[in-house]
């Protein structure tokens, strides 16, 4: 952390968050009286009828005045409770202390007699209001310069449950949560590994985000750890609610429809992307985890398809991708081919269209629009629903405005498909964010279709290739295994090979330790049994 | 970087040329598909004057097809009693012109990617198909895997069969040429076979006959067309027997009926191979052919066993050569023409030779000698014996 902020401020000159006039101050330092500290961090806190000051003495003899400041709500009061008060208040009852400690005073209270899990000792107010604000409770002793946080946060917070955009079907069903520290024990936990490196700034002027970056060392390239504790740093906004901000904060091209930062609830996902040489960014109150660098083979990654035998994964992927294609061209194709190639298609096809589209009143581009747009509504009235109603929306929309419109004519049942198998393909991504991203693509692309036919989907799709293949994130190619493709790199592209197969990390991510495992299927007991004496 | 300079590199800039590939290419053809008349089969015949062709235009009617459910719902009104083809005829001296004279008369369209057989009818074909065949070559709407025949009589009438077993007579003709595992008694091939050959070969060309019924069409026999006009008809017999020497037999049977009794030869394969046996003035070749082919049905007979196997792989092997041999007489002496390719099979092969008979291969074609030989092998006899 400390590193963090001597690299802010030698780099960018920038204040930090408590060197503001607004902010409380490092460099204001405790004073001796209690009372007047108290006093001073009311100054800071005025008005925050939240934050609770709780006056008491230590022991019998009622002779150390000392003083409890947090937030209600923000921390646990049985820890308060049982850790501190009672164990300064009641235990030095019965084993009362020797009088005239002086200055190591202090140093028993802290060392000997607090039996809280997690303090630390500060001197300045800086700090002191921090720590009140995160949930910390703050221990003033009389006569010292010096306050002692305790660790307390404990608030009411939603407990892991299974993560709902990415369910599957086998695989751990743990999901992130909104609690910081929750989030990191999660990936800590499937990462024994010292070298698994949280480092942990704060984000936003009020806010105060906790946002951690992290990453393996010996398998991230320094470059992407450091191009990404450079781009946030360079945040200065007043709040960051959501993991989103900082996404679209430090991506490299807000232009493109696709994201250059992977997301995911899924702390395994994390665990496996990490070991891949990604740099993982948590941040606080939510339970979205940006990965960095993002390519766009990750937005078709799922993580079943490495828990399921490779046949299966490779033949899902290759449907997503299909999908996706669906997703960006299906209603373009059906204007092109109609409007413009009909001769493209089967004699029989084409009359049952044209026999379809008989007598509806409008354009194919018409009614392509049209339908889309009121699907997307349909969409997002559904989302925002309430369960159990956006079910009856959808019903509702699909059904019946679908089947009456089609009954009364003003849309063709060959549209109605074309629509449906367009949304429907559109969310076999396993990206929700993406899928939206291509179905802005499907306009575009009716668009083209419509100025161009098959000539203007090409063209499209020529500008959307260009495009992926400027874009990088972080330093990393966006179009990473099928630029530069190398195919000893792990056999994970479009297919993914069999685990075995997969000996040594992709590329893209220019790790610095490329060996993912060793076939060791030949190797002699003895040798094994050697080796592991050694590493013992 | 600047948000506005981006903007411009990477959005503007490319809309704007994209805009622009609208109007240099003209591909502001966008038509909506119930705009267009598929157009299944054109028709031409002779017309009231010289020079003038009546042409025929067969127009599936889309809302009839589908069986009046579909489109139109509570609007639409009974498909039930509409007819699902019209024909539109016009006046006209190309092909192209008709198409626009009917759009005088027609609201939509005609769109010609799908048209599936074209028809020629045998008085103009007689006269000379040259002035009319340039489109199909020229445009590319044109779809060179649709069929060509020639019409016995009016093109026009074999547009007017309406088929019981299909809705569609255009595509209905179509199938008909998809056949060719099951008969080899008419010329399979479709519009861009028949232009090649008739360019690459001084106007000659086999090409399919068909002929009109109340309710059906057949298309057993060929047309032989020599410098670009009708010379006559082959036989059923003669056009197998031609397609046997063309090596484009894959399917068909052979029945053999002797005083013993009768029995039907499934043929599966045919090999043929020709050679060139004697370059005097005039060629000579040897054509052999093995057929190999099921015994699908016999009479008692000839009932199978070891004996009867081996006679009716003689019998069916002398009517297979005699077939062959009509076909070859009729072309040879009859018409002078040579459509079964000798002369490709000349200027390929052996092109100094060609250089020799090139300039009188007409004369020479007829006088030339043909030894065929035809072997036939039973490959299965059946179930029982």
């Amino acid at each position: 952390m400390t590193d963090v902020f001597s690299r802010l401020r030698s780099g960018k000159k920038r204040d930090l968050y408590y060197e503001r006039d607004m902010s409380p101050d490092t460099s204001k330092k405790l004073k001796k009286d209690i009372k007047e500290n108290e006093k001073e961090v009311h100054e800071y806190l005025y008005d925050c009828d939240d934050v609770i000051t709780r006056d008491f003495y230590m022991g019998t003899t009622q002779k150390h005045e000392m003083a409890l400041m947090y937030i209600d709500g923000l921390v646990d009061k049985n820890l308060v409770q049982e850790e501190i008060l009672k164990s300064l208040m009641l235990m030095t009852r019965q084993a009362p202390l020797e009088h005239n400690l002086g200055q190591n005073f202090f140093n028993m209270v802290k060392e000997g007699l607090l039996t809280a899990a997690d303090i630390k000792e500060v001197d300045n107010f800086g700090e002191v209001v921090l720590g009140i604000l995160s949930g910390d409770t703050i221990l003033f002793m009389d006569k010292f310069e010096k306050a002692l946080i305790i660790s307390t946060r404990g608030w009411e917070k939603r407990g892991v449950q299974e993560p709902t955009t990415e369910a599957v079907i086998r695989g751990p069903r743990e999901g992130f949560t909104e609690t910081y520290r929750v989030n990191i024990a999660l990936i800590r936990r499937r990462l024994k590994d010292p070298n698994l490196k949280v480092k942990t700034i704060k984000l936003g002027r009020h806010t105060r985000t906790d946002v951690g970056v992290l990453f393996i060392q010996g398998i991230a390239s320094p470059n992407i750890v450091d191009e990404v504790l450079k781009r946030l740093n360079t945040i200065d906004v007043s709040g960051v609610l959501e993991s989103g901000y900082i996404e679209q904060m430090i991506e490299g091209d807000w232009l493109s429809f696709f994201p250059q930062l992977r997301r995911t609830e899924r702390p395994d996902v994390v665990a496996a992307c990490l070991m891949e040489g990604n740099v993982a960014i948590v941040t606080d109150n939510t339970p979205f985890v940006l990965l960095a660098p993002g390519t766009f083979l990750s937005l078709f990654q799922s993580p079943e398809d490495y828990y399921e035998r490779w046949y299966i994964a490779s033949m899902i992927r290759l449907l997503r991708f299909a999908a996706a294609f669906f997703a960006m061209t299906f209603p373009a194709l059906y204007i092109a081919m109609t409007a413009f190639h009909p001769g493209m298609l089967p004699t029989d096809l084409v009359l049952s269209i044209a026999a379809t589209r008989e007598g509806v009143p409008f354009s194919a581009v018409v009614e392509a629009i049209v339908m889309v747009i009121s699907l997307e509504v349909l969409r997002e009235a559904g989302v925002r629903l309430p369960g159990p109603i956006g079910q009856t929306i959808g019903i509702v929309g699909g059904l019946v405005v679908g089947e009456a419109a089609v009954r009364a004519g003003i849309v063709s049942p060959i549209m109605v498909i074309v629509v449906a198998v367009n949304a429907i393909s559109s969310f076999a991504i396993p990206n929700y964010s993406v899928a939206i991203g291509f179905r802005l693509l499907t306009f575009i692309f009716i668009f083209l279709a419509t100025v161009a036919g098959l000539y203007g989907i090409m063209l499209g799709l020529l500008l959307l290739t260009i495009h992926l293949v400027t874009l990088k994130s972080f330093g990393a190619h966006y179009l990473s295994p099928f630029v530069s493709f190398r195919f000893s790199e792990g056999k994970d592209f479009v297919v993914r090979g069999p685990m075995p197969s997969m000996e040594i990390r992709p590329g893209y991510t220019r790790p610095k330790d490329m060996n993912r495992m060793n076939d060791r299927r030949h190797d002699t007991t003895e040798k094994m049994e050697d080796e592991n004496a050694d590493k013992q | 970087m600047n948000l506005s300079y981006r903007f411009f590199q990477k959005i503007f800039f490319p809309v704007v040329l994209l805009f622009a590939t609208a109007f240099v290419a003209g591909c502001w053809d966008y038509r909506d598909i119930d705009r267009r008349f598929f157009v299944g089969s054109v028709a031409i015949d002779k017309g009231p004057q010289p020079g003038k062709y009546n042409i025929s235009f067969l127009i599936p009617i889309v809302r009839a097809i589908a069986g009046g459910e579909g489109g139109g719902g509570g609007g639409g009104g009974g498909g039930g009693g509409e007819k699902p083809v019209v024909v539109e005829s016009t006046t006209a001296e190309t092909i192209i012109e008709g198409a626009r004279n009917v759009a005088l008369r027609l609201n939509r369209d005609l769109f010609f990617e799908h048209m599936r057989i074209v028809l020629i009818g045998e008085e103009v074909a007689r006269e000379g198909l040259e002035p009319f065949i340039n489109p199909f070559m020229r445009q590319t709407e044109f779809n060179r895997r649709s069929r060509i025949a020639i019409a016995v009589g009016e093109a026009k009438k074999v547009m007017e069969v309406r088929p019981v077993v299909e809705k569609l007579p255009a595509a209905y003709m179509e199938s008909l040429y998809g056949n060719a595992t099951h008969s080899g008694k008419f010329v399979a091939g479709d519009l861009g076979d028949f232009l090649h050959q008739i360019h690459a070969f001084n106007g000659n060309a086999l090409v399919s006959k068909i002929t009109p019924d109340s309710s059906e069409v057949n298309i057993g026999g060929g047309a032989v067309i020599k410098h670009f006009k009708l010379a006559g008809w082959l036989s059923e017999e003669e056009t197998q027997g031609v397609n046997f020497f063309l090596g484009k037999i894959t399917g068909g049977s052979v029945t053999i009926d002797n005083s013993r009794g009768k029995c039907t030869f499934v043929i599966l394969n045919a090999q043929r191979s020709l050679q060139l046996t004697a370059d005097g003035p005039v060629p000579e070749f040897q054509l052999k052919v093995n057929v190999t082919g099921n015994v699908s049905e016999t009479s008692e007979g000839l009932s199978m066993d070891t004996r009867n196997e081996e006679i009716i792989e003689i019998l069916v092997s002398e009517k297979i050569r005699s077939e062959i041999l009509k076909g070859l007489a009729r072309l040879q002496d009859d018409y002078r023409v040579d459509v079964i390719r000798l002369g490709e099979f000349l200027h390929k092969y052996y092109p100094r030779l060609w250089k020799n008979y090139k300039d009188r291969w007409e004369d020479i074609f007829s006088d030339v000698k043909i030894s065929v030989s035809v072997t036939t092998d039973i490959q299965n006899i059946g179930v029982s014996k």
